[in-house]
């Protein structure tokens, strides 16, 4: 049976997540209806907190950072529109994320770092996000 | 004389007869099988289909995957000997791209099909028992490649556990005699199930996407050691005795969305003739700086609470907005054009592989609508679909997402003004541009300019 199963995941492919943020420890995601670009990346995350944001599910979110890895970028990618998402992690500070809309990758304000999803997740990812903003609309 | 010839022509009749009759009788016997290991998994089939699958037992309302389309793949089937007994292996089929992803392998989706085996054996009474085993590497096993960890689960058709999950490691190898009937202890444990996970409906544009979440508990009260020869985990080489485990969530998640079928997503539209079918393109910009032909625009300082490295770099975004009007009957799709991986403002790291995205949830500052004939509106959903091609790149200067705009509507006769802008690293068009050339052209009678966003989701469904 071990050969089976052996045989059964032969084509998977290792690929662990090298992060600064155990996304696993974050919660209460919130997105919010805004994605201009200029407003989303100078708001503060003080400015944040009194919004209304529509709440994500923080599993489903977890399924998709679990595979997320520092983006160890030469300069800032180019944005072509975003999303503006919150988070706490896991001693319930307020971290701002905002994500792109193309490409699997965003920026975590908190720390500054870009991160980059696998890419066999960025459609699901993208798609996922599109429709939780449209509800926000 | 004419005796002899007659017998020996009936002679060599008879020779021939017996010939053919030999090779008819050998073709005849190849035919029928007499592979014992097919007989085995013939009688296994005719056990699970006559009594298993045609019964009419709904699937357990909790087991998401259980309630997925799924069959056996008897062509592949196999045999192996589990506890001195012959057991049959088939893979089982679920329909369309279902993949799984569990937090023991954090980030790493498999395939459900991949995962899934029914298996089949018979008792010491000849009488058959069946399950379905579902493997989930850990993380372990995908690093080392060995895929001796991870956990099982063991349910019936109708995804109801069997028994409890078990974790398990090949290198505490714990084979059971297949005569131990004993219960040496008994433990009571409960084991949580939570599956979150999300479904398309490729064709539906105002809720393609489906979340869902499962929590299934169940209470089992198990052996610590395995019962003897019945087939699944308890038997199964390298299992450890049932054992609590923690939560395990398991991730559903197909692996395309709608846009990714360019074709399937353009299908409602209709190329009619009658006057009363209208089409429209609009043509959305979402400058970096509105109202300026600021072609790129950087975020000084860094996005508020960042460090000055990572000032976000904007190039703003342009996109369509496709619609036809047949009688009131709307169709609306939303489309444009991207890297499918992030690129940057540098040599050597401009250009990706093109793809098209649901842009339905995009904001523009300012925007051209033109009514267009039924052959251009096609034409241009031909041009438009170039755009998941492989090999069809995105490049920031010279292949945009406004060079594409601008020349699926030049290539069918909509001519867009085609003013390029420059910047350090490069030239070429550019939202800024664009949308200014929009806000100060002349407009057609058949064009009208929109400097104010509004929602603009896709409209219509078809079959």
């Amino acid at each position: 049976m071990f050969v089976l199963i052996v045989y059964l995941a032969l084509h998977l492919t290792s690929d662990t997540a090298g992060t600064s943020v155990k996304w696993d420890d974050t919660k209460n995601w919130k997105i919010y209806a805004l994605n201009n670009s200029a407003k989303v990346f100078t708001i503060s995350v003080d400015s944040i907190k009194p919004l209304n944001g529509d709440p994500l599910n923080d599993d489903s979110v977890h399924i998709f950072l679990r595979s997320a890895k520092i983006l160890h970028v030469p300069t800032s990618p180019a944005w072509m529109g975003c999303y503006l998402t919150s988070c706490e992690n896991r001693n319930g500070q307020l971290m701002k994320i905002v994500i792109s809309q193309y490409g699997g990758f965003f920026l975590n304000a908190y720390d500054g770092y870009y991160y980059q999803l696998d890419a066999n997740l960025t459609r699901p990812w993208l798609d996922y996000m599109r429709r939780a903003y449209i509800k926000t609309e | 004389m004419k005796r002899t010839w007659i017998l020996r022509l009936c002679l060599a009749a008879n020779a021939l007869f017996i010939v053919v009759l030999f090779f008819a009788c050998k073709k005849q016997h190849e035919t029928v099988p007499a592979n014992p290991l097919a007989s085995q998994i013939q009688s296994a089939r005719d056990f699970f289909e006559s009594t298993i699958h045609s019964a009419a037992t709904p699937p357990n309302a909790a087991n998401y995957r259980a309630k997925l389309q799924k069959s056996i793949r008897w062509d592949l089937a196999q045999t192996t000997t589990l506890s001195g007994k012959p057991t049959i292996v088939a893979p089982v089929q679920f329909a369309g791209h279902v993949y799984v992803s569990s937090d023991l392998e954090p980030g790493t989706a498999f395939d459900l099909s991949s995962l899934t085996r029914l298996v089949i054996s018979p008792d010491s009474e000849n009488v058959f028992h069946y399950g379905l085993l579902t493997y989930i590497p850990d993380s372990t096993a995908i690093q080392t490649q060995t895929f001796n960890t991870g956990i099982l689960l063991y349910e019936d058709w109708q995804g109801n556990t069997l028994s409890a999950p078990q974790r398990f490691a090949r290198r505490h190898i714990a084979i059971t005699n297949s005569d131990n009937k004993q219960i040496d202890i008994v433990q009571t444990i409960q084991v949580c199930n939570e599956i979150d996970g999300y479904n398309y409906a490729p064709d539906d544009p105002e809720g393609g996407i489906n979340t869902w979440s499962e929590t299934s508990c169940n209470t089992y009260t198990l052996p610590a050691m395995s019962t003897g020869p019945r087939i699944g985990p308890g038997s199964l080489p390298g299992i450890l005795g049932p054992k609590p485990i923690p939560s395990l969530t398991i991730a559903i998640a197909p692996p395309t969305n709608p846009i990714s079928n360019i074709t399937n997503y353009f299908k409602c539209f209709t190329n009619g003739s009658s006057p009363a079918q209208t089409y429209s393109v609009q043509v959305c910009v979402d400058e970096p700086d509105p109202g300026t032909r600021q072609p790129w625009t950087l975020t000084s300082g860094g996005a508020a609470g960042t460090s000055a490295a990572a000032n976000p770099l904007n190039v703003g975004h342009t996109f369509f907005v496709l619609t036809e009007n047949d009688q009131g009957n709307i169709i609306t799709r939303n489309v444009g054009f991207y890297p499918a991986t992030s690129i940057f403002p540098i040599a050597g790291y401009t250009s990706a592989q093109g793809v098209l995205n649901d842009d339905d949830g995009h904001q523009y500052n300012i925007s051209l609508t033109i009514n267009v004939s039924a052959t251009q509106f096609f034409g241009i959903l031909s041009s438009i679909s170039l755009g998941n091609n492989p090999g069809f790149n995105y490049d920031l200067n010279t292949d945009n997402c406004t060079t594409f705009v601008i020349n699926s509507l030049g290539s069918n006769g909509v001519v867009l003004p085609s003013t390029k802008g420059t910047w350090a690293t490069g030239s070429g068009n550019d939202p800024g541009d664009l949308g200014e050339d929009i806000g100060q052209m002349q407009l057609g009678p058949n064009m009208t300019r929109n400097t104010v966003s509004s929602a603009h989701p896709n409209v219509g469904t078809c079959n």
